[in-house]
């Protein structure tokens, strides 16, 4: 496939190079020259000099044989512009990154119109993947539903209070059908067999009926916190839609914002949230706020640094779960090594959302894993593929894939080798990013 | 420095090259020569080596900028060792130095020979000679590239460190698409050369061979006498034309070919390229006429393939220069110092640089006239990067003072001033024929053993454009 790419922000890199490294040929259109300059040096693609909305620059890029635009600049306008220009070059599908949740609501310029198939508001999925993050378990650092919620992935951070610790995974047992898919140490992503153990720092990542979930303490060792009160630093755009989320939830939220003017405008609209004005980096501050006894801290500033250091010190001085979000994925394998509960990244969260809108066909959704290393990736099972019917254990899967679970008619089932797939069964994939095309082809029928 | 993907990458070269002896093995089967056992244990050597190193060493790892460069340069130097055993087996040489020699010439696609006598060697001897021309020609890495699995990123440090020119064009978005589209390319253009030689009246052997040489603008042929021997004024326009588009840039072949006629008089190198090429002809045609031949064709038509053919750095030969008058010579000298186009096969210094130095030249009479200006250097419509311009101008430089240092070591080696600064100009450009003892009707057999072991490195370094084999011996390169 030909995609065009407009913005080689974080987002538009990292875009690039997943669709790169999946063969599709990737042209990047960036007006900085720094910047493109950086992206050509380090994908396998195209990059163009120049504005994403000239057609002569589009053009230049070849919009005319062009199956799909990405456009992922830092301004609105820009993205929904390119989306109009490329729909006049009757381009496929148009996907455009768009914050400002005022132009997504309006009849006048509406998505059709536009021409945008799909759009993204980093700022709106980082919100709600916090939410989630808040409502989960204390050692869970994320989950991620699949089949219509009756799967659920959690990503579960191992610390000595585990029940299991130094066990190989086939003499544990968890009462409950529970797969681990994958443990992640040292910054790598292991596809397990039953000779692994498990050891502290690990991440696992396990699939669980959603049922089953409750069943998550017994494992876990520790309860689930009851969210009643949030302590919300910074007050961009993520902070903002986070609070209006948890005060809709009935949580009681606190904001914590250095500017003033921001202040005043997030009161205006956010009637149930105290919004606080001052340093969120003052200790005395937080502890007048009663940091000591909240139940959630949440770090959203602009600056990564900030958010790590002042979740560090919320972790330290007692609050019972901290996320921070940091923008730079270089970050993100140590900072769960040194405390802080969770961490998102708008990036990443972006990345897989478009991502997961390009995947053609069968696949119903997709999930990036430590950025992107390894996916998952929820499928319909054609009825003419090569697998059906064949236990899995002599299924030829790729080495470092594993076949989480498998939906048929509303029944989950956690598999182990004598299973078998019909055709139709939806199915939820680990694998290594590598390894995405070979799966892709198993799981297809021959009619393509 | 990852060890394992290297050799491993290595292994994929030496496994492809030790296929390819096949070709020169069928003629040697065809005309039941003695040359075959020479080719069937250098093949078994070669396949073994590379299966080995495949097998030995996993290719997980990324390669990045250092095993980049590492493949690249060892490729290189390994691809020639191998290269070397059938000239080794078969007797053509006595000592390894000779054969080493040979078979770096040829992959360089220098064309400097160390063989007195070439007709009487066995044919599959010679094609073998002219066929590593031809792979050197578009590139041993620019094939593994395009043959391999997707390398992403390495894949294009692989490519940068073999294409010659300061910026490589990317005619697809994917590195592996762009190398498989010029060898694509390599192979119509050599197809029609073949075409064409054939049609002319050449025998088969002839014309594929001269197609090696002319293709990969390398200058080895089938006969003593090199182009000469024909004696075909038709021979001589096809060859000069073939020459003149190998040492162009292929990706404006690629536009051409795909009916984009007008980028070729768009392209500000290729015109530079072309006048270069009007000028010199002239220049030396006027002359010949006046102090050598007595027709102005005949002036004319032994100007214009020497010309041609020193630039696109093929060194094919028609008539002996060495015995031209002074002026002739010079302006071939610096033709050797001038080359090919970027994205050729054509070696030495590159059109684009030295156009763009004498921009920078002057700009700096601007700069003196008007010390506040900005003057970006322009390429057309294009603005050249400082850092690019950095590059080149530190090229230049480099590219200079190894002429320099090895003219001294070959004169301290007891060659006469011509021909110790010619044998230099003409393996450091890839050329082949110099002046003096190395002239178009002489060898390079003359040449102490430890002249031609600091020529073939000087091929090397042509060939890779210096930055890619000095990176190598700077010792922060081998440091974790």
């Amino acid at each position: 496939m030909k995609i065009i790419i407009i913005g080689a922000g974080k987002v538009g890199k990292q875009i690039a190079e997943t669709l790169s490294s999946e063969n599709h040929d990737v042209i990047l259109i960036e007006k900085d020259e720094t910047r493109r300059q950086i992206a050509q040096d380090n994908l396998d693609i195209i990059t163009i000099l120049g504005n994403g909305v000239n057609v002569r620059t589009l053009e230049k890029a070849g919009i005319k044989q062009t199956d799909m635009l990405i456009a992922v600049t830092n301004s609105d306008e820009v993205n929904m512009l390119a989306c109009m220009t490329a729909k006049q070059f009757d381009v496929p599908k148009k996907i455009a990154r768009i914050r400002n949740s005022e132009y997504l609501y309006s009849n006048i310029l509406s998505r059709d119109k536009l021409g945008i198939d799909f759009t993204i508001n980093p700022e709106r999925a980082t919100a709600r993947e916090i939410i989630k993050l808040l409502k989960s378990p204390k050692n869970v650092a994320q989950i991620q539903s699949f089949a219509g919620g009756k799967v659920k992935l959690i990503e579960l951070r191992i610390d000595d209070n585990f029940p299991f610790i130094d066990q190989q995974l086939k003499n544990i047992d968890f009462k409950y059908p529970i797969l681990v898919a994958a443990i992640y140490r040292n910054d790598k992503i292991i596809i397990p067999n039953g000779e692994e153990k498990i050891m502290v720092n690990d991440n696992l990542y396990i699939l669980i009926k959603k049922e089953n979930l409750i069943n998550l303490d017994s494992i876990i060792s520790k309860k689930p916190l009851l969210m009643q009160n949030v302590i919300i630093l910074g007050g961009s755009k993520i902070g903002f839609q986070t609070a209006q989320i948890l005060c809709k939830l009935g949580i009681k939220t606190k904001l914590i914002e250095m500017d003033i003017e921001k202040c005043e405008q997030i009161a205006e609209k956010l009637q149930n949230t105290l919004v606080i004005n001052g340093d969120g980096t003052n200790i005395d501050l937080l502890k007048s706020e009663g940091i000591e006894t909240t139940d959630g801290f949440v770090a959203v500033t602009g600056y990564d640094e900030d958010n790590l250091l002042v979740a560090l010190l919320a972790k330290h001085l007692g609050a019972k779960k901290v996320i921070a979000k940091v923008d730079r994925t270089n970050y993100v394998p140590i900072l769960e090594k040194i405390g802080v509960d969770a961490v998102v990244n708008p990036r990443m969260t972006t990345a897989s959302a478009i991502l997961r809108s390009i995947r053609r066909g069968k696949i119903i959704s997709l999930t990036l894993l430590k950025e992107g290393k390894a996916e998952v990736i929820e499928l319909i099972v054609h009825s003419g593929a090569k697998i059906i019917n064949t236990p899995l254990k002599n299924a030829k899967l790729p080495k470092n894939s594993i076949i989480g679970a498998i939906v048929r008619k509303n029944n989950v089932i956690i598999p182990h080798g004598d299973n078998i797939i019909q055709a139709d069964d939806k199915i939820i994939i680990f694998a290594l990013s590598s390894d995405i095309k070979k799966i892709e082809k198993i799981f297809d029928g021959e009619n393509r | 420095m990852k060890y394992n993907i290297v050799l491993n990458t290595l292994g994929s070269i030496l496994l492809f090259l030790g296929i390819s002896m096949i070709f020169p093995l069928l003629y040697a089967l065809y005309y039941h020569e003695k040359a075959i056992s020479a080719f069937i244990i250098s093949m078994i050597i070669t396949v073994t080596v590379g299966i080995l190193l495949k097998k030995l060493f996993s290719p997980l790892q990324p390669i990045r900028i250092k095993e980049g460069f590492a493949i690249a340069c060892l490729g290189w130097i390994v691809a020639a060792a191998f290269g070397a055993l059938p000239f080794m087996f078969a007797g053509t040489f006595t000592n390894f130095i000779d054969a080493y020699f040979e078979s770096m010439s040829g992959f360089t696609t220098t064309g400097a020979t160390v063989i007195a006598a070439i007709e009487g060697n066995p044919y599959s001897i010679l094609f073998w000679r002219d066929f590593i021309q031809w792979l050197g020609g578009m590139g041993i890495i620019v094939l593994v590239v395009a043959i391999l699995p997707p390398l992403g990123i390495g894949g294009m440090q692989l490519f940068k460190s073999e294409v010659p020119g300061p910026e490589p064009d990317r005619l697809k978005p994917k590195i592996k698409d762009t190398a498989k589209l010029l060898w694509r390319v390599y192979i119509v253009i050599s197809a029609l050369e073949v075409g064409c030689l054939y049609l002319s009246g050449m025998s088969l052997f002839d014309a594929l061979t001269n197609m090696f040489g002319t293709m990969a603008t390398g200058g080895f042929n089938p006969r003593n006498l090199s182009i000469a021997a024909y004696g075909n004024p038709f021979i001589e326009i096809i060859i000069t034309f073939f020459m003149l588009i190998a040492g162009a840039n292929f990706s404006l072949h690629y536009k051409v070919l795909h009916g984009d006629i007008k980028s070729l008089f768009k392209d500000k190198e290729f015109i530079f390229y072309c006048g270069i090429i009007l000028f010199s002809i002239f220049a030396i045609s006027t002359e010949l006429r006046l102090y050598v031949y007595k027709s102005v064709f005949t002036a004319l038509r032994y100007a214009t393939f020497q010309v041609v053919s020193i630039i696109t750095t093929t060194g094919f030969v028609t008539a002996d220069f060495d015995t031209w008058p002074a002026f002739s010579k010079t302006i071939l000298l610096v033709l050797m110092f001038i080359g090919g186009c970027a994205g050729s096969t054509g070696g030495a210094i590159k059109n684009i640089r030295i156009m763009l130095l004498l921009k920078q030249a002057a700009r700096e009479f601007k700069k003196l006239i008007h010390p506040q200006a900005i003057t970006p250097i322009r390429l057309g419509n294009k603005t050249i990067s400082e850092e690019v311009m950095r590059n080149i101008t530190s090229f230049f430089f480099l590219y200079i003072f190894i002429f320099v240092i090895c003219s001294f070591i070959m004169s301290a080696l007891g060659l006469d001033m011509v021909s110790a600064s010619a044998s230099v100009a003409a393996t450091l450009g890839n050329v082949g024929p110099g002046l003096g003892i190395v002239g178009p009707t002489k060898t390079y057999a003359l040449i102490p053993p430890l002249g031609k072991i600091v020529l073939t490195i000087c091929m090397l370094l042509g060939r890779l454009e210096i930055y890619t084999v000095l990176v190598l011996i700077v010792p922060e390169f081998w440091k974790k």
